[in-house]
C-alpha cells in the first residue's frame, strides 16, 4: 500500500466514476490527491470523503479546457506541495451517442476539446515543472475504442484514437527528461454516468458476454493500473497503452 | 503480502529474468516452483531462495517433453498441494545466425522451447486453474516480436511475435474460467543470457540513449515488477494484453 508515497498527483476528472476511482487508489496508495474537476461541489464531496478516510486529499474546481485556469491550478499545488509527481488526464465526456452525419459541429468541437485538447493543455503546463524537478509520470484515459469501433461514437472515438497516440509522441518527446507517459484504456466500466445503459433489462449480461472474463469492470478494477503506470515500478514503461478490458480488445 | 499462500511455476528460472521474477514472488509470500532444464542451477536458486527464508523447489523440466511438462504439473501438485494459482512462461532461447546460414535444427529448437513448450504447459496448468476458476498466466514475448533485430534471429523473432497471438488466444479461450493470460515484451535486459551473447560493453555507449528514449537498458527487476503487477488484484481485468517493458525503444523505432 505504498506504492506512490509521498507522491503529489493532480487528477482531472476525479469527483466521480473512474477518476473517483483512481483518487481512492492513489490515496490509499499514499499519494497526495488533488481532484481537479468541472463540478466543484461533488469534488469537494469525494475529496473530503478520501480526506477523512484515506490520505490528504484536496478539490479544486476546474475547466480542463481553460488554459490561463490550468496555469493557476498548477501554480497554486506547487506552492501547498513544493513538487508535482504525477498528472492524471482523465477529464472526459461522452456525447450521446448518434449517427456521425447527424452530430453539430458545435459538439464535436465540445468533444475534442475535453477529450483531447484538454491532454495537450494540461501536459503541456505541467511538463516544464516536470524537467525542471527532473521527473515526473503523466497517465491519461484513453479508451478501447480504437481497437475496438462502434457505431454513433465517432467524435468520442476520434477523441480517444488520438489520446492515445499524443500519449506515444508526448512520451518519445519527453523520455529524455526522465518524464514517462501511458494510457489506461478501459473496456466496459459501470459508472454513475452510464447506469441507464446498464438498466435495460439484459444489456449487462449482453455486454459480458462480449468480454472474455465475462464482467463489467468497476472503477475500483481499474485503478490499480493507473496507480502501477504512474509509480517508480514501471520506470521502464512509456508511451504504452495499458488495455484493462477483460480481454474485450484483443490487444488489437 | 500480495502472493501469500499462492502456487507459482516460474519456467526458465534458474537464473536471468525468470530468476528475478522467483525472488520477487517468493518476497510476496508465495511458494515457487523453479522449473528449468539446468537442474544443478535451478538448485542453487532454490537454496538461495531458502536461505532469505522463502519456499521453492526445483524441478528438472524440458519443456519441448510433453512427458516432461506432465511430470513438472505433477511434481509440483506433490510439493504444494493441486491448486496451481501463477504459470510463468520465461524459458526461451535466442540463437543468433546470419540468414544464410541458419540452420533448421535452430528453428525448431527455438520454436519448441518458446511457443511450443509455452503453449502445451499453459494447456496443462489451466486445466487444473479451471477447475479452481482462478488463476493467472504469464508469458514472455519481446520487442523482436514487434521489430525485426538487426542482430539476425528470425526464429526468436518470429517465434516472440507469435507468443502475442499465443497470448490473446489462450485469453479469449480461458477467459471465462476466470484466467488472466497476459503478456510482458521486454527489450534487451541485462541478463547473464544478453551479457554471455553481446559482451558486456553492449550496455554502453552513446547509442543506448538513441535506441532506448529513457536512456538505459532494462534490469530484470523492470519485468519482475511488471509481471508481480500482472497477477496482482490490481490487474484482474487486465487480459489478453502485451505488456510493453521496453523503455521506450519502439517509439524510438518509429521515430523517422
Amino acid at each position: 500500500m505504498n506504492l506512490l508515497k509521498e507522491k503529489v498527483a493532480i487528477i482531472t476528472g476525479a469527483a466521480q466514476g473512474i477518476g473517483k476511482g483512481i483518487a481512492i487508489k492513489f490515496a490509499q496508495e499514499g499519494a497526495k490527491v488533488i481532484i481537479a474537476d468541472i463540478n466543484e461541489e461533488k469534488a469537494q464531496i469525494t475529496a473530503d470523503e478520501i480526506d477523512k478516510t484515506i490520505n490528504s486529499c484536496v478539490a479544486v474546481g476546474l475547466d480542463v479546457t481553460n488554459e490561463p485556469a490550468i496555469k493557476k491550478t498548477i501554480d497554486q499545488v506547487i506552492e501547498d506541495y513544493g513538487k508535482i509527481d504525477i498528472l492524471v488526464n482523465n477529464a472526459g465526456i461522452q456525447p450521446p451517442k448518434q449517427p456521425f452525419y447527424e452530430i453539430e459541429g458545435k459538439m464535436w468541437d465540445r468533444a475534442l476539446e475535453v477529450n483531447l485538447k484538454s491532454v495537450f493543455l494540461c501536459s503541456k503546463l505541467i511538463v516544464p515543472i516536470f524537467i525542471k524537478q527532473g521527473f515526473g509520470s503523466i497517465v491519461n484515459t484513453a479508451s478501447v475504442a480504437g481497437p475496438i469501433l462502434w457505431e454513433g461514437s465517432l467524435s468520442y472515438i476520434a477523441s480517444k484514437t488520438a489520446v492515445a497516440q499524443i500519449t506515444r509522441t508526448m512520451a518519445l518527446e519527453l523520455a529524455p527528461y526522465n518524464i514517462r507517459v501511458n494510457a489506461v484504456g478501459p473496456g466496459h466500466v459501470d459508472t454513475e454516468l452510464n447506469k441507464a445503459t446498464f438498466s435495460v433489462p439484459g444489456a449487462r449480461e449482453a455486454m459480458c458476454s462480449t468480454v472474455p472474463l465475462r464482467r463489467i469492470s468497476l472503477p475500483k478494477d481499474l485503478a490499480g493500473a493507473f496507480a502501477f503506470l504512474a509509480s517508480d515500478k514501471a520506470g521502464y514503461i512509456t508511451g504504452h497503452i495499458l488495455y484493462v478490458d477483460g480481454g474485450l480488445s484483443q490487444n488489437k | 503480502m500480495e502472493f501469500t499462500k499462492k502456487v507459482a511455476i516460474i519456467t526458465g528460472s534458474a537464473q536471468g529474468i525468470g530468476k528475478e521474477m522467483a525472488s520477487s514472488f517468493f518476497k510476496e509470500g508465495a511458494k515457487v516452483v523453479i522449473a528449468d532444464l539446468n537442474l544443478e542451477k535451478a538448485e542453487e536458486t532454490v537454496k538461495e531462495i531458502k536461505q532469505q527464508g522463502g519456499t521453492a523447489v526445483a524441478i528438472k523440466t524440458d519443456i519441448t517433453d510433453m512427458d516432461s511438462i506432465k511430470n513438472l504439473v505433477k511434481e509440483t501438485q506433490k510439493c504444494f498441494g493441486k491448486k496451481i494459482d501463477i504459470l510463468a512462461n520465461v524459458a526461451g532461447v535466442c540463437i543468433q545466425e546470419d540468414i544464410f546460414e541458419s540452420t533448421e535444427k535452430s528453428w525448431d529448437l527455438t520454436m519448441n522451447i518458446n511457443l511450443k513448450g509455452m503453449f502445451f504447459l499453459s494447456k496443462e496448468v489451466a486445466k487444473i486453474m479451471a477447475k479452481y476458476k482462478q488463476g493467472k498466466i504469464i508469458n514472455i514475448s519481446s520487442t523482436s516480436g514487434y521489430i525485426t533485430s538487426t542482430r539476425c534471429s528470425m526464429a526468436y523473432d518470429v517465434s516472440k511475435a507469435a507468443v502475442r497471438m499465443l497470448t490473446t488466444g489462450l485469453a479469449e479461450f480461458l477467459g471465462p474460467y476466470n484466467i488472466n493470460v497476459n503478456a510482458i515484451a521486454p527489450a534487451t535486459t541485462k541478463t547473464q543470457m544478453i551479457t554471455d551473447l553481446f559482451g558486456d560493453d553492449y550496455f554502453k555507449g552513446e547509442w543506448v540513449r538513441t535506441s532506448y528514449p529513457l536512456g538505459r537498458i532494462a534490469d530484470p527487476i523492470d519485468m519482475a515488477d511488471a509481471v508481480k503487477f500482472l497477477c496482482s488484484e490490481d490487474a484482474k481485468d487486465i487480459n489478453g494484453h502485451t505488456l510493453l517493458v521496453d523503455g521506450g525503444c519502439l517509439l524510438a523505432y518509429r521515430r523517422k
